[in-house]
């Protein structure tokens, strides 16, 4: 027979029954053989269902670079990963850069019935609307508890690793206070564009709450919040304004999801910063 | 459904174009874990996936002004940034005689190959979506018809009330576009 021409090809493509010369034709002539298969990957990637995929959401400090280098307003300085999940379901998620946590793109009980193609509002998961559950899929990790092994092994890289150019300001290192046993550091950096960050390394300890970042005055009468400090490592802009000799001191404080942004008096640990350079 | 579709939220394209910063945090916040992972599993390390996430975005910021919200949706725009991105780092790389080392990392891993396809099909969803959005009605409608809920010509055709070679015409019309801007996505001629 003739060669099918781009309108069959195309039905052919979306899987309609053409009879079988239309079929068996496809087969025996190269020419159109590779037209069909060209616009059936179009139809596939088209249909393609994204919810068994897998995403990784980016450590905090890849927000905190972008911020950094774009100086962007301090009032964004917080992870928008971050926020969206605090505001959502009064949980942070991981905020360190060594756990990728897989995101769902849809829970996979919702999954589709094989042959159900109705899935256009997908698409709105994958590029939009469903980005909100990306991230409440994610954030329900978080809340219970360990997350499912990343999808490739962590290297636990240091959060700043990919700065670009960082200098040392300050240092500290983060003594547990009361009951509290995790002991870590604090580190000021100054990014190449001039704007500072300050990165916390200090293990997580199971208890209710999420953790909140400080800097104080050396008589704690003056506390200015940085943001949420997730598992393990955490970076945050430094507000340009904010004079550390002013600001001396790192507090890390445990805080119940109240609603209150006031600190909550527990603190799990802090320690004093000394300037170098 | 059809409302679904239009899940991203338009608005936060015009913001981006008027510089608005809220609105590069919001597509930050929506679709940074897509950027990363398909700069994770295109690159297979997390240093080079954190730079290229950084890049896609700063570069997204600086050029916002040749952003044309009427042209692409914001998403689109920014998958196709990613691309550049990830090209930009792999020969980069293949400069450095790194591409093998990757190779090997990444073929240490059998299901980061799978993983990057589905990853990219998702990419190249949102590719599909955003030209198909320009497509206008009634082709739009007769391609979602098709797609979606699996409905052949005839039925599409009675569905619209349209002319039979209409339909047949412009799903001939409408799936070349699609194939030709996948093919402009991955500079495949």
């Amino acid at each position: 027979m003739a060669h099918l021409d781009d309108e069959q090809l195309s039905l052919l493509a979306l899987g309609e029954d053409l009879g079988k010369d239309a079929a068996v034709h496809v087969i025996e002539c190269r020419a159109c053989a590779e037209s069909l298969a060209s616009l059936q990957r179009t139809v596939l990637v088209a249909t393609s269902d994204p919810n068994t995929v897998q995403l990784q959401a980016p450590g905090s400090h890849n927000w905190a670079a972008i911020h950094a280098t774009l100086r962007l307003s301090p009032s964004l300085a917080a992870d928008p990963l971050s926020d969206a999940a605090g505001a959502g379901a009064g949980a942070k998620p991981d905020t360190s850069s060594e756990t990728g946590t897989p995101t769902p793109l849809r829970p996979s009980s919702n999954k589709k019935q094989p042959g159900d193609r109705r899935g256009l509002w997908i698409l709105g998961v994958a590029a939009g609307t469903a980005a909100g559950l990306v991230v409440g899929a994610w954030t329900a990790a978080s809340i219970l508890g360990p997350a499912e092994p990343p999808l490739t092994a962590p290297s636990t890289p240091a959060p700043t690793q990919t700065e670009p150019v960082a200098a040392l300001l300050a240092e500290a290192s983060l003594q547990p206070l009361a009951s509290h046993t995790a002991s870590g550091e604090a580190v000021v950096q100054s990014l190449a564009d001039g704007s500072r960050q300050l990165v916390i390394r200090l293990p997580d300890e199971p208890q209710a709450g999420f953790r909140e970042v400080w800097v104080g005055s050396s008589d704690l009468s003056m506390m200015v919040s940085l943001g949420v400090l997730g598992n393990q490592t955490g970076s945050f802009v430094l507000p340009s304004g904010l004079d550390l000799t002013q600001y001396p001191i790192v507090d890390i404080s445990r805080e119940p999801y109240d609603g209150d942004p006031a600190h909550s008096a527990e603190s799990v640990a802090r320690g004093v910063l000394t300037l170098r350079g | 459904m059809e409302a679904a579709a239009h899940g991203w939220d338009v608005a936060v394209d015009r913001a981006f174009a008027a510089g608005e910063e809220q609105a590069l945090a919001e597509a930050y916040r929506k679709l940074s874990p897509l950027v990363y992972t398909l700069a994770l599993r295109s690159l297979g390390e997390r240093a080079g996936a954190d730079d290229a996430t950084q890049e896609v975005f700063i570069r997204a910021w600086r050029s916002r002004t040749s952003y044309r919200p009427g042209a692409a949706r914001l998403p689109a725009w920014l998958i196709g940034i990613t691309r550049n991105v990830i090209n930009d780092s792999l020969s980069a790389r293949s400069r450095q005689y790194d591409v093998e080392r990757a190779a090997l990392r990444l073929a240490t891993d059998p299901a980061s190959d799978a993983d990057a396809k589905d990853v990219e099909a998702v990419a190249d969803r949102i590719t599909l979506e955003d030209e198909l959005e320009r497509l206008g009605d009634p082709q739009r409608a007769i391609m979602r018809l098709a797609f979606y809920e699996d409905l052949t010509h005839d039925q599409i055709s009675s569905r619209l009330q349209l002319p039979l070679g209409t339909v047949k015409s412009h799903i001939r019309r409408s799936l070349t576009r699609l194939r030709a801007r996948l093919e402009v996505e991955h500079g495949t001629p």
